[in-house]
């Protein structure tokens, strides 16, 4: 919990458990006992205050919404290699949730689960029917996918970078649209994995797992094989304009 | 003729009631290592709007992570140091009264000196390591956790940190000197 010479719980755990988030209960426990964590949360509290006076909220939020216009618009070399397009985006490039029942490439799974792609760009939508699909300049992918009760989706590019695109329950019956359509950045090619399951999957676990099969397929993508997770999973590969 | 406009379900659900919520719970966490790593207040506050932007912009697997504020801290720690290492500024020296505060927690002063050491000496290690150096010494994790955190095994991360122990005099938690 901490490498300091002493046993209370580290910085990071102190700032997470001062914003709610779940730890461990003997963690926890502490926490709520504790004196010294008490004053080191108290110091926290103060920074917060701090910072609401340095910088108002907003300033805040008018920052944060123009960086993210910003990096929509240019990604770099030190984004995610997937660009989340938002939904206003994506109006533009989709014809409707008739038009992609229509065009969906999907894979039927036992149990009546599915996965399906659509590419869609300036010359129309078409499903993402092949194992490798070549994207034109624009184009964009969604994901629909139905049958489990969480979608957990990554990719891996040809370096070997993993990305999440994807960690969330699905609540709706039926068929759900994953938000967002998929830009990716970048040459060469992305393999996208879906994972449907009944349970959350640990991201961390998956993506180890992820790059162990492309290191032992000497990176090349079209050998990645199953990996060892409870579920169900569907591959695509992309090949980027 | 189908209907060229028409949005389907499963948009953002972003707008600036969750953007508060997260200026709330983890605004001063990730501007503080912003400003700890850019020594800048202005840099640092532009290079906060970017962590959450990122955040903004992956709001589903954000949304979804078991921390969101060990994810955030993650990102704003590589950002920040890509932003020294593109300006080609080096590591500075001095303390900001930030730091003093900090160190007056658990083991005082000297924790903080130990931060001022390790930190002083990043300058001499790669990216990677650097990551690793800050989330072990100044978020205080484990070495477990600083590979969960970098996605990276246990003994790299080891190997990486003793490196700059060694360089500074400090030892390993679980090791002696």
């Amino acid at each position: 919990m901490t490498t300091l010479a002493t046993k209370h719980p580290g910085e990071l755990t102190l700032r997470r458990f001062l914003a709610e988030e779940t730890l461990d209960a003997e963690t926890t426990a502490h926490l709520h006992s504790c004196s010294e964590c008490a004053a080191r949360i108290g110091k926290f509290k103060e920074e917060q205050r701090s910072f609401e006076a340095e910088v108002p909220f907003e300033r805040f939020a008018a920052g944060v919404e123009k960086s993210a216009r910003v990096l929509k618009k240019k990604p770099t070399g030190s984004l995610p290699v997937i660009l989340m397009a938002l939904a206003a985006c994506f109006v533009a490039f989709f014809a409707g949730r008739e038009v992609l029942e229509e065009v969906r490439g999907g894979n039927r799974i036992k149990g009546g689960a599915s996965v399906d792609f659509v590419i869609a760009g300036a010359s129309g939508q078409r499903p993402a029917a092949n194992e490798v699909e070549q994207l034109a300049t624009g184009e964009r992918v969604r994901i629909g996918v139905s049958g489990g009760k969480h979608v957990l989706a990554l990719s891996i590019d040809e370096g070997g970078e993993v990305s999440t695109i994807y960690a969330q329950p699905l609540s709706a019956e039926g068929q759900t649209w994953l938000p967002d359509s998929l830009e990716f950045t970048g040459r060469g090619r992305e393999y996208v994995l879906e994972v449907l399951s009944d349970a959350p999957i640990a991201t961390e676990g998956v993506t180890a797992q992820l790059r162990a099969h492309f290191k032992a397929s000497g990176g090349d993508l079209s050998k990645l094989g199953d990996l060892e997770v409870p579920g169900v999973q569907v591959h695509r590969t992309f090949l980027k304009p | 003729m189908r209907p060229a406009l028409q949005v389907i379900d499963g948009g953002k659900t972003t707008g600036r009631a969750w953007l508060q919520s997260l200026y709330v719970k983890y605004g001063s966490a990730v501007y503080g290592r912003c400003r700890f790593i850019l020594r800048d207040g202005s840099l640092a506050e532009d290079a906060m709007q970017d962590v959450f932007a990122r955040a903004l912009l992956n709001e589903g697997s954000f949304r979804a992570e078991a921390s969101p504020l060990t994810w955030l801290m993650k990102i704003a720690t590589h950002h920040c140091l890509n932003v020294i290492r593109a300006a080609g500024a080096g590591w500075r020296d001095e303390y900001a009264a930030m730091q003093v505060v900090r160190g007056e927690g658990h083991g005082g002063t000297q924790a903080m000196e130990a931060r001022d050491l390790v930190r002083k000496s990043l300058r001499q290690f790669d990216l990677e390591t650097q990551q690793a150096v800050i989330h072990y010494w100044v978020d205080e994790l484990t070495l477990e956790e600083v590979a969960v955190v970098l996605d990276r095994s246990v003994p790299p991360n080891r190997k990486r940190l003793r490196a700059i122990a060694d360089a500074t005099g400090q030892t390993l938690a679980g090791e002696s000197s």
